[in-house]
């Protein structure tokens, strides 16, 4: 048994039981990543000696003592680079924690390294990352999902026990569903971001990448909670997220929202989620259908406010305070227009471009204003929803991951890849992909199932009952 | 007085007040924000000009490339304009997000200034130095 293979639960049971070691642990990831990440490109960089020190004082009666955690290239980590996979931050090295890694190491948790991502979040597929692509593990000619690609990848891959992610409109659940892992967002204000770099701060929320929904839980208890320094972190009170784990799900009651299972939906996909809706059913749970009236407009929605947002929090790079500033300008302008110019990449300078356009004078009120109005019948959606059911189940991508290079070049078609995830970040609700099959050609199929604001407890009760009836969560990639 | 959760006081607005709250009122109502609701149909981007709002250099490759690409999406993001908002009110309020969360302007610990420096590309006496702005 390698150890890289375990998840924090089983490996928290060898470290009390005396089995295992912290350092064989790291040891064991940091020869797997040796050996294996050159191919897989789910890693930005590794801190070995650091890894290594953090293993050799691990505190093993602390709830996440001696667990190897990989982390996305966009929270801080202080003393390590954080560059969003972007070359703008290339010389970049943190100065202070962001709350969610204070918490880990308050938990015992070890710091492992850095993942890939689009750069600045900003993507489906890792393929903006300004670095190197990340593979699927399950088919390196596939994309592994994104923007927190390189941590669903890493995971899948055994070359992390589990990572942190953020999700801004699906960026945890759909590479986690495209790598056959679980990708948890949370409520928006359940985690503090205080230290994530800011992409669309109305939408931002960081979550787990892990290999069980019971794992998915221990990082929640860790990480989520109020935060002084972070006014949208609500003081909600955190439960154990795994207390309530094992209980049955006799009685729940199930919406499948009659928009999500539409054209353009792969028929495989279909199947393998309305075989899950068909177990729930066979448990005692109540299926009922709802309708979300204002799906069809999310995505248009979501790619207002998000660049609108996005163009705002990036005029921080400006080549004075930090990050690459281009060599001798001719003045101050020429200063900001170039080291910008040379910093971003494509997808990045779409982006700022289409958010500053839809906040500037004369069509602030035809976009961006009307953007916010439907965003709030989105949420009126939700809410309605949820009068009638408890949980909503839903396909998480509706296609498997698709090849490399296929979409790079028309972005419109890459948005629409994230057609079931973006309502929940709109409605600030909370969302779980787990693995729910594979297709005839083994590419893994993942199942979403969305609960109320702060609904995480059921949420995750639901899914660790689904997983742990069936077997898609063991099956691994052959690398 | 309201109380907030800080245990310090803000002054209600008192009766007083009234008069400049209703001149304001009328000031307002005389002249109301310019609305383009119905102004923009069939909506186009420059893009050079909107790059250069952003700070943004571009080659002249990359304008024609985005002006095609950012004119198919807001083609798309159009059919916003036929959802019927009627219900929501002009400036929607985030009933999820806090209100402001005031605290006592004390100081505290913060990053050293050497920390706070560290990543600038270009300092000077413990500054962040720019090309010269005023003549």
């Amino acid at each position: 048994m390698n150890p890289a293979t375990l998840t924090i639960s089983a490996l928290r049971e060898k470290y009390t039981s005396g089995e295992l070691q912290p350092v064989q642990v790291v040891e064991a990831l940091l020869d797997r990543i040796a050996e294996k990440d050159g191919a897989l490109g789910g890693y930005l960089d590794i801190q070995r000696e650091s890894a290594l020190a953090q293993a050799r004082q691990a505190r093993l009666d602390l709830p996440l003592g001696g667990v190897p955690i990989a982390i996305k290239d966009n929270i801080n980590v202080r003393g390590e680079p954080c560059t969003c996979a972007s070359q703008i931050l290339a010389p970049f090295v943190s100065p202070y924690d962001a709350t969610v890694i204070r918490r880990l190491r308050e938990a015992g948790a070890i710091l492992l390294g850095r993942t890939n991502m689009d750069e600045f979040a900003m993507g489906s597929s890792t393929e903006n990352s300004s670095v190197k692509p990340t593979r699927n593990p399950w088919d390196p000619s596939r994309i592994p999902g994104g923007s927190s690609g390189g941590s669903a990848a890493v995971v899948a891959a055994d070359l992390a026990i589990a990572a942190l992610g953020s999700d801004t409109g699906g960026s945890i659940r759909q590479p986690a569903a495209l790598c056959s892992c679980v990708g948890l967002k949370p409520t928006y204000g359940r985690v503090s971001r205080y230290g994530l770099v800011a992409f669309a701060s109305s939408l931002d929320q960081i979550g787990p990448l892990t290999k069980t929904v019971r794992d998915s839980a221990l990082l929640l208890n860790a990480i989520a909670g109020h935060d002084p320094m972070e006014n949208t972190s609500r003081p909600v009170p955190v439960e154990d997220y795994t207390a309530g784990l094992d209980r049955p799900v006799r009685g729940l009651r199930i919406g499948v929202p009659k928009e999500y299972f539409v054209g353009g939906l792969d028929p495989e996909i279909e199947t393998s989620v309305r075989r899950a809706l068909d177990w729930f059913k066979s448990q005692g749970a109540e299926p009922i259908e709802v309708s979300l009236p204002h799906t069809s407009s999310a995505i248009a929605v979501y790619y207002i406010i998000a660049t609108a947002e996005a163009s705002a929090n990036l005029a921080r790079f400006d080549g004075v305070r930090y990050g690459r500033r281009t060599p001798e300008p001719t003045d101050i302008l020429d200063l900001y227009r170039r080291s910008r110019a040379e910093g971003f990449g494509p997808e990045v300078k779409r982006r700022i471009i289409l958010g500053t356009y839809v906040l500037s004078s004369g069509y602030y009120d035809a976009y961006y204003n009307r953007a916010q109005k439907v965003r709030q019948l989105i949420r009126r959606d939700f809410l309605n929803a949820f009068q009638s059911c408890d949980l909503l189940l839903t396909p998480t991508s509706p296609t498997p991951a698709f090849r490399a290079g296929e979409k790079t070049s028309d972005p419109l078609q890459m948005y629409l890849a994230d057609i079931f995830t973006i309502a929940v970040n709109l409605a600030e609700v909370c969302a779980i992909s787990i693995p729910c099959g594979f297709t005839a050609s083994k590419l893994p199929i993942g199942l979403q199932l969305i609960g109320p604001h702060f609904g995480e407890a059921r949420l995750l009760q639901a899914a660790h009952q689904y997983e742990q009836a069936h077997t898609w969560w063991k099956e691994r990639p052959s690398l | 007085l309201h109380r907030n959760n800080l245990g310090f006081s803000r002054p209600k607005i008192q009766s007083d007040d009234a008069p400049l709250a209703t001149r304001l009122k009328k000031a307002l109502e005389a002249s109301p924000p310019p609305r383009y609701h119905n102004t923009v149909h069939h909506a186009s981007i420059d893009v050079s000009y909107v790059a250069g709002l952003a700070r943004l250099q571009l080659s002249e490759a990359e304008t024609a490339t985005f002006q095609k690409q950012l004119q198919e999406i807001l083609g798309y993001v159009d059919q916003l304009r036929e959802v019927d908002v009627s219900s929501v009110p002009d400036h929607p309020i985030d009933p999820n997000l806090p209100t402001n969360a005031l605290r006592l302007d004390e100081i505290r610990p913060s990053l050293p200034h050497t920390e706070a420096l560290q990543n600038a590309p270009k300092q000077a006496n413990q500054l962040l130095s720019v090309p010269k702005i005023v003549e």
